[in-house]
């Protein structure tokens, strides 16, 4: 089936046959013949041989028809073939359609069994509280039967119970914050005193601004020296702004 | 002594250590606090009676935050005065439910109306006015009241009540109008 499209010799001998008569000529001194056209010129520059290319393709055409196309093994090869991909193709959509029906099956399977495990469940509770019940039922039916109190007034009772632990709680709670709040009261009531009689001692002594310092409660020598400045300061500035007032008038 | 902080002045400055090679250098920073007025869109100390707190970082207290630091009680100096400023050192903040001393409160006339500083009785003797700005109709003033103790402004006396509940909270109540 190989063929070779190098160009054969009898190529070489199919060129036009003025060149033959033109090859005998004697060879000009300059490559441009004048008595050819410029484009004559520059096709023989590509192609110096002459070499007729047209006749040699189709030359080479019909030998690759006669030996290939004309042949059965060829024809049955390329049959061969074709099906062959086909049924490769076949196979590749199929096994596609395949995987993709399995995972839509596994989905619907993931589905089933959630809802079957989620049914299940849903079930147990059911028969766990109706088993719940008939158990009450019967203890209720049994103390009845045996004149004792109904079981079912016990959670009741229990939820009384607690329900006065809470208040209880409450109540210690509230206690607790009224002492607080007592306490505090008391408190207030101490300062509130000892201010009043701050307040009197103040107002009995008809002192200056330096008298006031006496009655502050920082203690110590340094403290009293503090609030003495301090209050120089506030004369110093009270005097300032009385000057500048002068000064405006 | 321990003093709440219910209130700052407007001016702030701090003061970090010269190494630059001091890993601690900002934890160990200095803040102070001081009175000012604002002066044509500026805050400016304008001051008439000097004086600052100073809040150690070390002791807790956080440059980022200082509303954080309203209603907290600090370990404090006993006031003092130095280089002729009042000086008031803040070294600690102590736990939640100390019941303070005194409380650092600082006066605007927006709340008080405008204070009459230096004439007689505009303050309880138990009172520390720690700095003063004035300027044109503003004024702001930083004392350190005790509880109950009280101050005279324009609209009346307003005496600094403690909350019963959380006695490290306190606030002006105007108990007597002019």
């Amino acid at each position: 089936m190989g063929s070779t499209f190098g160009l054969p010799s009898a190529a070489q001998s199919q060129t036009r046959p003025s060149q033959s008569q033109r090859a005998a000529a004697p060879a000009p001194h300059s490559p441009y013949q004048h008595h050819e056209t410029w484009y004559e010129f520059v096709l023989r520059q590509f192609n110096p041989d002459d070499v007729d290319y047209g006749r040699w393709i189709e030359h080479e055409r019909r030998e690759f028809i006669e030996a290939r196309l004309k042949n059965p093994y060829f024809l049955y090869s390329l049959g061969t073939t074709v099906v062959l991909l086909l049924m490769a193709m076949v196979c590749a959509k199929l096994r596609i359609d395949h995987r993709r029906a399995m995972w839509i099956t596994a989905e619907m399977m993931a589905d089933i069994y959630n809802q079957d495990a989620y049914s299940r469940r849903i079930a147990h509770e059911a028969i766990d509280r109706y088993n719940a019940h008939i158990e009450r039922c019967n203890r209720a039916v049994e103390a009845a039967e045996h004149g004792e109190p109904v079981p079912g007034k016990g959670s009741e009772i229990e939820q009384l119970r607690g329900e006065l632990i809470c208040v209880t709680g409450e109540r210690d709670t509230a206690t607790k914050e009224r002492d607080l709040a007592r306490e505090e009261l008391r408190k207030k009531s101490e300062i509130l005193a000892e201010m009043s009689i701050r307040l009197e001692a103040l107002t009995n002594k008809s002192g200056t601004t330096g008298d006031a310092k006496r009655s502050s409660d920082l203690r110590g020598a340094d403290p009293k020296l503090v609030t003495h400045i301090n209050n120089l300061q506030e004369q110093l500035y009270a005097e300032r702004n009385n000057n500048r007032k002068l000064k405006g008038a | 002594m321990l003093v709440a902080a219910t209130g700052f002045g407007r001016v702030w400055r701090n003061r970090f250590g010269k190494d630059p090679d001091d890993a601690r250098r900002f934890a160990r920073g200095v803040y102070y606090n001081t009175t000012g007025v604002i002066v044509r869109g500026n805050v400016r100390q304008r001051p008439q009676i000097c004086g600052y707190a100073r809040f150690d970082a070390v002791g807790g207290f956080n440059p980022n935050f200082p509303a954080r630091m309203i209603n907290r009680v600090f370990e404090c100096a006993e006031p003092s005065v130095w280089m002729g400023y009042n000086k008031l050192l803040f070294k600690r903040i102590v736990t939640i439910g100390e019941r303070p001393d005194c409380f650092l409160v600082v006066l605007r006339p927006e709340v008080t109306g405008t204070m009459a500083v230096g004439t007689a009785g505009w303050r309880s003797p138990d009172t520390w006015l720690l700095s003063f700005s004035e300027f044109a109709q503003q004024q702001e003033g930083m004392l350190l009241m005790q509880a109950y103790s009280w101050i005279r402004g324009q609209l009346g006396r307003f005496v600094l009540e403690p909350s019963e509940r959380q006695p490290w909270m306190a606030r002006l109540v105007l108990s007597s109008s002019e």
